[in-house]
């Protein structure tokens, strides 16, 4: 038995096997091949694999995640097809007798440290592009077809160096126990991602966790920040059990979710949930919510390449508004600009946007439609509120105008703003 | 063999999205386009030498191109830099 301390950074026991998320591209196969012209063959067919593999996740980004993200896959599919990758990759196998695994990931390789002796440190973060073409490869080559677990025994701990939120997310959730990776810290997207998909995660729990082979046995418990290799029969024990009062304890909450929550003074404290959409409502009403504080109404312009019409945007509030009935509902209009970025507007780059920038036009639906719905909606919504109109992120600029936009909150509200 | 400056205007500079585009205007016309910036140099096929260009905003580009298409080669990769990589490939 063996502890490995890392971050805490999404609550949870899991217990399994421990599964590395990729191989090390280290650790590729490396040998002399007697015939280079078929081995050439073979790698030609892996990356006709890989360009189809590539042309499917761009159109998969681009429907889910718009043209910005989609672009990303796209530029993967081009260092694919980058002549000096192809001419070091054939100059090494049909010259140097290198197998196809070796051949590609060295002259990957070479691209990527041409990349990350740049001084741009975006260009240099493409250098990890071009390593997971080489990975994508590698996998083909070996023979994981499909991507991180479809070779492992699931549902395991995955283990990773580092895991991108998009990595996480495409992940099959019932294959992964738990996530533990060697970088990163709990501030991370990932991290935060973790917790909203209630997967015990430990975070920068440094290199050894890349060390442990894949199917041993290990315990991770994300609230200590720990993971330990190849438990004991009593540590296995004791956290079998602590998992399982967990789960009572959960039951229970869930049981007295609905009741009112009252301080011992006899004060009643309105527990208000922040949804992001109808599912996320629902299950904030299940848990016993008293209504919703915050409606963050961006899911309705995120993960698309245009914007939704002012019908659209009407039903989706109406729906909320119904679904919440009497209970009050405060819908934010928009909190996009700064920092979340919108695929479907073309919004000018600001220096520094926190300082507020002039409302976009195509914008302009987003308020009425929210005012519209709970205003002149559903009759039963007694306190639903429109709160926000913030293209560029920025609550003092409303009040500091006075904004009719805020109807019906008290002057300097912006304290809604999450 | 013709050859032009081109100045990247675009505040992001030659990135993984531009450099795409360019290698996509030019790809499958028979021509050898190729981009110099500074010392470093690059052909407009190669993705990942674009990117190594390491071109930022206000950058000058030279570019020359050779073969039969050499000049429609050329105006397709002008012709994007100076939309702001707006217009279509």
């Amino acid at each position: 038995m063996r502890q490995i301390q890392g971050l805490a950074a999404s609550r949870g026991i899991a217990l399994g096997p421990a599964w590395r998320l990729d191989p090390p591209l280290s650790t590729c196969p490396r040998r002399n091949v007697e015939d280079p012209a078929s081995e050439w063959e073979r790698a030609q067919a892996a990356l006709e694999v890989a360009r189809r593999q590539l042309a499917e996740l761009v159109t998969r980004a681009r429907e889910l995640a718009g043209e910005e993200h989609a672009a990303i896959f796209q530029a993967q599919a081009l260092m694919l097809e980058d002549p000096a990758l192809l001419e070091a990759a054939r100059a090494a196998i049909e010259i140097g007798r290198l197998n196809a695994e070796a051949a590609l990931v060295d002259a990957a390789e070479a691209q990527a440290q041409q990349l990350e002796a740049l001084e741009d440190e975006y260009l240099r973060a493409r250098a990890a592009d071009v390593r997971d073409v080489a990975q994508r490869l590698l996998r083909i080559l070996t023979g994981c077809t499909e991507p991180n677990l479809a070779c492992g025994a699931a549902p395991v701990v995955l283990v990773a160096t580092d895991l991108s939120p998009s990595e996480l997310i495409t992940l099959d959730r019932r294959k992964i126990l738990g996530v533990c990776t060697a970088e990163g810290g709990p501030t991370s997207h990932t991290a935060i991602l973790a917790r909203g998909l209630g997967l015990p995660a430990v975070v920068g729990a440094g290199p050894a966790v890349l060390q442990i082979p894949d199917a041993t046995p290990v315990v991770l418990d994300g609230s200590a920040g720990l993971l330990i290799v190849e438990p004991d029969a009593e540590t296995l024990a004791a956290y079998r059990e602590r998992r399982a009062m967990a789960a009572r304890l959960a039951a229970q909450a869930g049981v007295r979710a609905h009741a009112p929550a009252i301080t011992r003074d006899g004060q009643r404290v309105p527990v208000l949930a922040n949804v992001g959409d109808l599912a996320s409502a629902q299950a904030a009403l299940e848990a016993g919510a008293d209504g919703a504080g915050l409606v963050r109404t961006e899911f309705l312009y995120l993960g698309r390449s245009s914007l939704p019409s002012e019908e659209e945007q009407f039903s989706a509030y109406r729906a909320l508004a119904d679904l919440f009935g009497v209970l009050p509902v405060v819908l934010r209009t928009l909190d996009i600009g700064a920092d979340k970025r919108l695929a479907g507007l073309d919004q000018p780059l600001e220096p520094n946007p926190a300082l507020g920038a002039a409302r976009h036009p195509a914008l302009a639906g987003a308020t009425s439609a929210a005012e519209n719905a709970v205003a002149g909606g559903a009759a039963g919504v007694g306190r639903a509120l429109a709160a926000g109109d913030v293209p560029a992120g920025c609550d003092d600029r409303r009040s500091a105008r006075g904004s009719g936009h805020s109807r019906g909150l008290p002057h300097g509200a912006g304290g809604w703003r999450a | 063999m013709p050859s032009t400056t081109v100045i990247v205007r675009h505040e992001r500079g030659l990135d993984a999205r531009h450099a795409a585009r360019l290698v996509q205007a030019v790809k499958g016309r028979a021509a050898r386009v190729t981009l110099s910036c500074g010392c470093r140099q690059a052909d407009a096929t190669s993705i990942t030498a674009l990117l190594a260009l390491g071109c930022t905003q206000g950058t000058p580009l030279t570019l020359h191109a050779e073969g039969e298409e050499a000049e429609e080669a050329l105006a397709a990769v002008v012709a994007l830099i100076a939309s702001d990589f707006r217009s279509d490939p």
